[in-house]
């Protein structure tokens, strides 16, 4: 029953309704927190890839199926705090997306990762430790998803912000120069070829700058932002951009359009190029082979049907394709044919770009499990590590 | 068909592509496209605000009767059907502005969602992002949305500057709604009202701007802004005055009246004063019952259909 009371109640009650509800829904988003998709790497005797948790692991390349060391390592179980306490070196590193950067400086292997905060890191391959000399923080200011460029020397990292810092590789030393101020994000990994770095934004630019000085040769805007890494295939740079188009552009005449092709859904896996023959994938699974000179389609194969992002693979006569669903595909390269399909029961999330290494292809998954990939015959795919095992 | 599945078809997807199109629409402008959103939510909802202002208003008319109600009958029961013949008689239905807050809850939630996944502030948010879009060129094409507005960059929590005025917001809808509640001072619902005053903005300030993306604030932000306006144009602002929002103990608050401190005073009995009560606060504190008489003459007794005309405008006068 009601008296007067009760209607102010009432709304009040209402409004603590709604905050716990808001507070459920909030909870329960998860999109929004970087997870990561850095591919793996072989750096010496071992492979290393990213866990999906902030931190990378060193395996054997002998063995493994035996984690030899985790940079960083678990953090020490703290007491819980209303305001969350300091964030652990894992929460820092969060996110990785760059493909780790590997590198030799006085004999020592080091792989350097660069992490969705920002952090660029060197870590030594043999001990899994930050390796000796680099900087406690070297910090680009802005996010970090696209793999940095390498000339042997530097690092050319791209941000979130849209800027594009040099790092030295050997000291860790930030350059106080900004080689490019760019208006939007840089998702693409930026692509050094001869002096020139090409970097697209998504803003729908691409620019083509002297890496020594950062000034513009050229700057072409596109008709979609570029999110996926581009591929440089002799006087072409190919740009898979997000209005579905593959753009072929003319690196030598000042960045003119060569052709384009319209696929059925975005482009983000970056483009393979084998024999004069473009392959791509769009988001949708649907996979694409074009001529290189002219950009017409040859075949196309619709049968994957789930998110892919990850790059295709042409190895042992077999063009190799994961998913987001964990399903991988074994096509033929000349006609589109489907050769064999795998699933593993756990249906990993392949997001992450492979690794070819010694005659099989490496993938890791979300989780950071790792499997192996042997395309002849059937094709077998094998789970090498399960994280937590 | 599984419920999040439903959700997702019936009510998550759409508005993800309703949004982008409408930040295309809007100078590709994400921010400009939460504010549209918002003023359309507002002008879809508007029978049911306009309902519940009405429930509102038709509540304070009601109140003198009703505190009437409460002076008379001790027994809960007899006070409770009594109340509920009051209600039956003027066709007020005490419920009635529960309707558009229950409403705001789905929206806020799938905005909530939505907001998450369009502004693809994560590469893993922005490719989950493309098995949601129509296959339309005019929304798959306008990916990304630029998260910049007003300085703020909108996938990003918000700014301090945001969740104060959420907060400011939020604190003048409290205080209008509850500007002439005829509670008893220091009664549960006279508590109530007074730590909802603070709690809930300073929850919505904190913990919906500074700890999620700043479009979820702005929208909240731009929500609460429309609200108070309706509410002052359908309800009236009770007696609130702006003069209340400067703190009384800077040098330039002093002058907007002798007024800033004379209103807090007023505004804290006013809860517990009713509507067109010309009491002093002192009087109010010290003999709430007692003002109930007093108030305009009217009650049950009277015959009157009680004290309708009387607004906020007339409520200020005898304070002036």
């Amino acid at each position: 029953m009601f008296h007067v009371k009760h209607h102010g109640l009432r709304r009040h009650i209402a409004m603590f309704a709604m905050v716990a509800l808001l507070l459920f829904a909030a909870g329960c988003g998860s999109v929004s927190v970087p997870e990561g998709w850095a591919a793996p790497v072989t750096a010496g005797d071992f492979l290393v890839v990213g866990n999906g948790d902030g931190s990378i692991s060193g395996f054997r390349r002998s063995n493994p199926a035996s984690v030899a060391w985790t940079f960083p390592k678990e953090p020490e179980k703290s007491g819980w705090s209303f305001f969350g306490g300091a964030k652990s070196e894992r929460e820092t590193y969060l996110g990785l997306y760059a493909t780790p950067i590997v590198t030799n400086v006085g004999g020592r292997d080091r792989v350097i990762i660069a992490t969705y905060s920002g952090e660029i890191i060197a870590v030594d391959v043999q001990t899994g430790q930050r390796a000796d000399g680099w900087p406690q923080s070297v910090n680009v200011g802005g996010h970090v998803v696209a793999t940095p460029a390498f000339d042997g020397k530097r690092l050319f990292v791209a941000t979130h912000s849209g800027t594009v810092r040099t790092v030295d590789a050997t000291t860790g030393e930030l350059s106080p120069a900004v080689l490019l101020r760019a208006a939007e994000r840089i998702w693409s990994s930026p692509t050094l070829d001869a002096g020139t770095l090409y970097v697209a934004d998504l803003a729908k630019h691409v620019r083509a700058l002297d890496a020594a000085t950062g000034q513009v040769r050229w700057d072409r805007t596109l008709t979609g932002a570029a999110t996926g890494d581009a591929t440089l295939a002799g006087d072409l740079l190919l740009l898979p951009t997000l209005d579905s188009r593959l753009i072929a552009l003319d690196r030598r005449t000042d960045g003119a359009e060569r052709w384009q092709f319209t696929t059925d859904n975005w482009l983000w896996a970056q483009p393979l190029v084998a024999d004069g023959v473009v392959y791509i994938v769009s988001t949708s699974g649907t996979v694409y082979a074009l001529d290189l000179a002219t950009g017409q389609q040859r075949w196309k194969f619709g049968g994957v049907q789930s998110e892919t992002r990850a790059t295709p693979v042409l190895l042992a006569g077999t063009l190799v394709l994961a998913t987001d669903g964990g399903t991988v595909f074994g096509l033929d390269p000349a006609t589109g044919t489907e050769r064999w399909r795998h699933q593993p029961t756990e249906k990993p999330r392949l997001l992450a770009a492979p690794l070819v290494m010694d005659s099989t292809i490496v993938y890791t998954s979300k989780l950071g499990d790792i499997y192996r990939v042997t395309p002849k015959d059937q094709g077998v795919v094998e789970r090498l590590f399960q994280k937590g095992s | 068909m599984p419920i999040g599945l439903i959700w997702q078809t019936a009510l998550e997807t759409p508005l993800i592509n309703f949004m982008i199109a409408l930040s295309r629409t809007a100078f590709d402008s994400y921010g400009l496209a939460i504010l549209l959103f918002t003023v359309l939510t507002r002008v879809v909802t508007f029978p049911l605000t306009l309902r519940t202002l009405h429930a509102m208003k038709s509540m304070q008319v009601l109140q003198p009767l009703l505190a009437e109600v409460q002076k008379k009958y001790t027994d809960p029961r007899r006070r409770s059907e009594e109340t509920m013949k009051l209600y039956k008689e003027h066709g007020v239905n005490p419920l009635g502005c529960l309707g558009p807050q229950l409403v705001q809850i789905p929206i806020f939630i799938a905005l909530y969602a939505t907001i998450r996944l369009t502004i693809g502030s994560t590469p893993e948010a922005m490719l989950y992002l493309s098995s949601r879009l129509y296959d339309i060129e005019y929304i798959r094409h306008a990916i990304p949305l630029s998260t910049s507005f007003l300085g703020m960059d909108l996938a990003e929590n918000g700014s301090m500057g945001l969740a104060a005025f959420v907060f400011v917001g939020m604190w003048v809808q409290q205080r209008i709604s509850t500007s002439r509640a005829s509670t008893t001072p220091g009664s549960q619902q006279a508590q109530m009202n007074q730590m909802m005053q603070w709690f809930m903005p300073i929850f919505f300030g904190w913990f919906f701007v500074l700890t999620l993306p700043a479009a979820l604030g702005l929208y909240w932000g731009a929500s609460t802004a429309i609200g108070v306006i309706l509410q002052w144009i359908f309800v009236g602002p009770g007696d609130f005055h702006v003069g209340e929002l400067i703190p009384r103990n800077l040098p330039w608050g002093s002058s907007t009246a002798g007024g800033t401190s004379a209103v807090s005073t007023t505004r804290r009995t006013s809860n517990a004063a009713p509507r067109g009560g010309t009491e002093s606060g002192d009087d109010d504190a010290n003999h709430g019952s007692e003002r109930e008489d007093s108030r305009g003459g009217s009650g049950p007794g009277t015959g009157s259909t009680g004290p309708g005309p009387r607004t906020g405008r007339r409520r200020r006068n005898p304070r002036r």
